[in-house]
């Protein structure tokens, strides 16, 4: 029977283990890097779905080349005696917690949420490997606050309430319904005055409340739910744990790394920044990036797309919501 | 039905003193703990829910904190109640003049 781990480092070379199953090693793609590389931006997973996974982007064929060949060399069965005596079987994810799960629960659980069995171990493999390497995740991608307000290529976080409204009405296609009020506008029929087109709330101004949707909806409507919304969407991430100068980092990595197109970040005037992005283009992308999401600290109800968030330009107890960083 | 697996263990309320503040997720109950039937045993709680975790706290006697948290629970059952999503996910602050509920 083959060692993961040997079979591993036979893939990519020696491998500082960091757990039994996990480990930094080179990039395959080392020689396509196009920012300096570090010693620990390349890391080596062996449980679930094997898997190399390298913080630069320029590298994907390489590692996508040398995934292939780690799962190729990992395909028959395996079992790894884990310290304490476990034993973990190919397919196996070895969670944060130190406990296994076993490959017949990940079944279990495709089957309750009517998944795909390879999708579920997906997931799974996304969870424990997220939670690996998010320590290095937020000190590669560091980008506090300040940092945000410096680095924004249009200067806006101090612009008057009025402008910063109409700066955030100007990320919308020109004939999308938006919602806007508080969070107790919707639902009844008198409330349809809060769905208003763009060229309504240009006239109006940032009066209605201080809450807004990552979604436009359909014309006529006056129920803020996820029926009603017309699929042009953003997706707005946020962490209730991560503070200001923390959640950068998920926003940078979405950005730099994922590709996720960033438009704005919005100053809620509480605790917490919300970054306005392209949504996932598809179901299964963004139940991967839900469950990476959630491992970093973000708040996996962000996904319902109907959900209230803080409009810029109304103010919070004195505080302005404002745009801190908008893309040109 | 969806099932969350977790022993719901009772946690006491972790605020002490003032400067003292914490996350705590979305409120979803407010309630009395019958306990041993005693008037010694019965207690008020506190659920939060966020992500994957459900929490229950012991509460403090504090009408201040129980009226914070029941006015974000009122909002929940509204919004839950007319096919919304619930938005109350709450910070608790204690302060030298009381305590301070508040959204993120």
């Amino acid at each position: 029977m083959i060692d993961p781990r040997q079979a591993a480092a036979g893939v990519v070379g020696g491998v500082d283990w960091q757990s039994a199953v996990s480990g930094f090693c080179r990039c395959p793609g080392e020689a396509m890097h196009t920012h300096r590389t570090g010693k620990k931006d390349c890391r080596v997973c062996v449980d679930g779905v094997p898997t190399i996974y390298c913080f630069h982007s320029s590298c994907a064929p390489a590692v996508a080349e040398a995934n292939k060949r780690l799962r190729r060399e990992l395909g028959s069965p395996w079992t790894l005696t884990l310290p304490g005596g476990k034993v973990l079987r190919a397919g196996d994810v070895l969670q944060a917690s130190g406990t296994i799960l076993p490959r017949e629960v990940m079944l279990a659980r495709a089957k309750a949420e009517g998944r795909h069995p390879g999708e579920q171990l997906v997931l799974e493999t996304l969870v424990a490997m997220a939670g690996r390497f998010k320590p290095e995740l937020f000190e590669k991608f560091h980008w506090p606050f300040a940092q945000i307000l410096e680095d924004s290529p249009l200067l806006v976080a101090n612009r008057d309430p009025d402008d910063q409204f109409r700066t955030w009405l100007r990320l919308w296609p020109a004939h999308s319904t938006v919602w806007i009020g508080d969070i107790y506008s919707t639902g009844r029929r008198e409330h349809a005055t809060h769905f208003r087109p763009l060229s309504d709330w240009y006239q109006i101004g940032p009066v209605m409340g201080n809450y807004t949707c990552g979604s436009a909806f359909k014309p006529g409507t006056f129920s803020r739910s996820n029926a009603n919304c017309d699929g042009t969407r953003f997706l707005v991430v946020e962490s209730d744990s991560l503070t200001k100068d923390q959640i950068g980092a998920v926003f940078a990595y979405l950005n730099h790394r994922l590709h996720y197109n960033l438009h704005a970040i919005i100053d809620t005037a509480g605790k917490s920044l919300h970054g306005w992005f392209d949504c996932p283009r598809n179901k299964v992308t963004e139940d991967r990036l839900k469950a990476a999401l959630t491992v970093f600290g973000c708040d996996p109800k962000l996904f319902t797309y109907s959900q209230p968030v803080r409009v810029p330009g109304a103010f919070r107890e004195g505080k302005l919501q404002r745009i801190v960083w908008l893309k040109s | 039905m969806d099932l969350i697996e977790q022993r719901l263990v009772v946690k006491d309320w972790p605020l002490k003193q003032p400067g003292d503040e914490l996350f705590f997720g979305y409120i979803v109950a407010v309630g009395v703990f019958p306990g041993d039937w005693s008037d010694d045993g019965m207690f008020c709680y506190a659920d939060f829910a966020y992500s994957d975790s459900y929490t229950r706290y012991r509460l403090p006697n504090d009408e201040g904190l129980l009226n914070g948290l029941s006015k974000f629970l009122s909002s929940n059952l509204e919004m839950c109640g007319s096919g919304h999503g619930i938005y109350g996910k709450v910070w608790v602050k204690l302060t030298d003049q009381g305590y301070e509920v508040d959204l993120p």
